[in-house]
């Protein structure tokens, strides 16, 4: 892609998990909305995203921009889906920093085992790391007991569990 | 003086949910497939669904008929190949056939020369007339078929690295063989409501089965995740729970196209030279690794 700002957006699209087809189809309706229009409904949504920041337990000093760098090597294959999954439940749902998520998944996990210390490279390189010691499913179990706990939602209707 | 070293046996896990259409089928046929591949281990895959998609899947059809001619298919492990109909069977325990006169190779992999083998990948081919196993009364009829695949089962574990059994999904007296013979049960759902009903009524029946002296480890397995719009509320819960949560595999399957049976084309879908399929192949070499290591294999 010659032009970097489309680019970004696709990145952006993708690492979202749009299908390939919904992007195309979202990209031709845009093309035909005026610029009039367009301004509208960008005016609307950053209008929604404020009242959402708001009221939501994401602080501001913890929520991360849709798009940065980093994000761009999310679209790769270079990660893990244990560094995945625990990236969208505790960073991007729950707005938590590197060092909290560590201190938390610590504390889940914990016990008297050694657990490595977070390291300036990234929380992907500290959960590989982590991994030596506990099996990934143990890992994202509980990073999900921690989102359960920050995010209690609606049960539901008919639960993994059951009454069995 | 040293002692000889006992080979350890092998681990045998049957894919199983109590649900239709979670994947088990396609799940046995590619993940064993790329199993065998990246691990470098000797797999054998035994398909002991009476459907017996698997072996479709694999197998044209002239192929097969060939394989059931020469009684290379899972009823010459029910039954010694004697006169018997779709409707009977007889009480005559009988010799069980040898591993190599029955199982069928379909992919090695070797270093040099060809008889320099490094692993292989053999499948014991489904049979329609298992059905009539769980259509008889005779408790005396079918233990003996029960038997041998007991034993055909342990002769496997001294043989190959890993032992996978595709099963139906029902609770029937094939299940009963499969959940008898296996050390780990490898449990596909999707992330719906009726799938994870699939679940716990697998659990149910397992909890429940007196004759089942050691339970075998379950490991789960999220398939036919969407690619757009997913909500993951249902992979929550399920990550979240304190029983299911620690077991079920970090590497999920998406939806994909590639894994639906396609009636122009048999054989694994990660062996297609069409878009897509060697990301399927990556995808399924991840999960691979982690199933060796939570079958302890690493």
């Amino acid at each position: 892609m010659k032009n970097p700002d489309i680019n970004d957006l696709l990145i952006i699209l993708v690492s979202a998990g749009w299908a390939k087809r919904d992007i195309v189809s979202v990209l031709m309706q845009v093309s035909k909305l005026s610029s009039f229009d367009l301004e509208d409904e960008l005016s609307e949504i950053s209008y929604r995203l404020g009242e959402v920041r708001r009221y939501s337990r994401i602080k501001e000093s913890h929520s991360r921009p849709l798009f940065s760098p980093s994000a761009k090597k999310i679209a790769s294959d270079d990660y893990s889906d244990l560094y995945l999954k625990v990236r969208d439940m505790l960073v991007l749902e729950l707005g938590l920093s590197n060092e909290q998520i560590v201190s938390l998944l610590s504390e889940k996990l914990g016990g008297d085992a050694y657990l490595p210390p977070l390291s300036k490279k990234s929380l992907a390189n500290w959960l590989e790391r982590l991994s030596v010691y506990y099996s990934p499913s143990e890992i994202l179990h509980a990073a999900a007991v921690i989102r359960e706990r920050f995010n209690k939602g609606r049960p539901l209707d008919w639960g993994v569990r059951g009454e069995s | 003086m040293a002692k000889q070293q006992q080979k350890k046996l092998a681990p045998v896990m049957s894919i199983l949910n109590m649900k239709g259409g979670v994947g088990k089928t396609t799940i046995s046929a590619h993940l064993s497939r790329e199993f065998y591949r990246e691990t470098e281990k000797n797999v054998l895959v035994v398909d002991l669904d009476p459907q017996f998609n698997l072996t479709q899947t694999i197998f044209h059809e002239k192929k097969y008929e060939r394989f059931k001619r020469d009684g290379k298919t899972v009823l010459s492990v029910m039954e010694s190949p004697e006169s018997t109909s779709l409707y009977d069977t007889h009480e005559t325990d009988g010799e069980l056939p040898d591993l190599s006169d029955i199982v069928v190779n379909v992919k090695y992999l070797w270093r040099g020369t060809t008889d320099n083998w490094v692993a292989r990948l053999d499948i014991l081919p489904g049979d329609f007339s298992l059905c009539k196993f769980s259509l008889m009364e005779d408790r005396d009829l079918i233990e003996t078929a029960a038997e041998r695949f007991a034993k055909f089962i342990e002769k496997a574990r001294e043989t190959y690295d890993l032992v996978c059994i595709d099963c139906n999904p029902s609770s029937s007296f094939l299940t009963v063989c499969a959940l008898k013979a296996s050390t780990h049960l490898l449990v596909p759902v999707r992330p719906d409501r009726y799938s994870m009903l699939g679940l716990r009524m697998l659990d149910n029946f397992i909890n429940r089965f007196k004759a089942l002296a050691v339970k075998p480890k379950k490991i789960i397995i999220l398939n036919g995740i969407p690619r757009g719009g997913y909500d993951p509320t249902v992979e929550n819960e399920l990550r979240s729970d304190p029983e299911y949560g620690p077991i079920t595999l970090t590497t999920s399957l998406y939806m994909t196209k590639l894994l639906a049976a396609n009636p122009r084309y048999t054989g694994f879908a990660t062996d297609r030279k069409v878009a897509h399929s060697n990301s399927l192949q990556s995808r399924m070499g991840v999960l691979s690794r982690e199933l060796a290591a939570a079958l302890g294999l690493k």
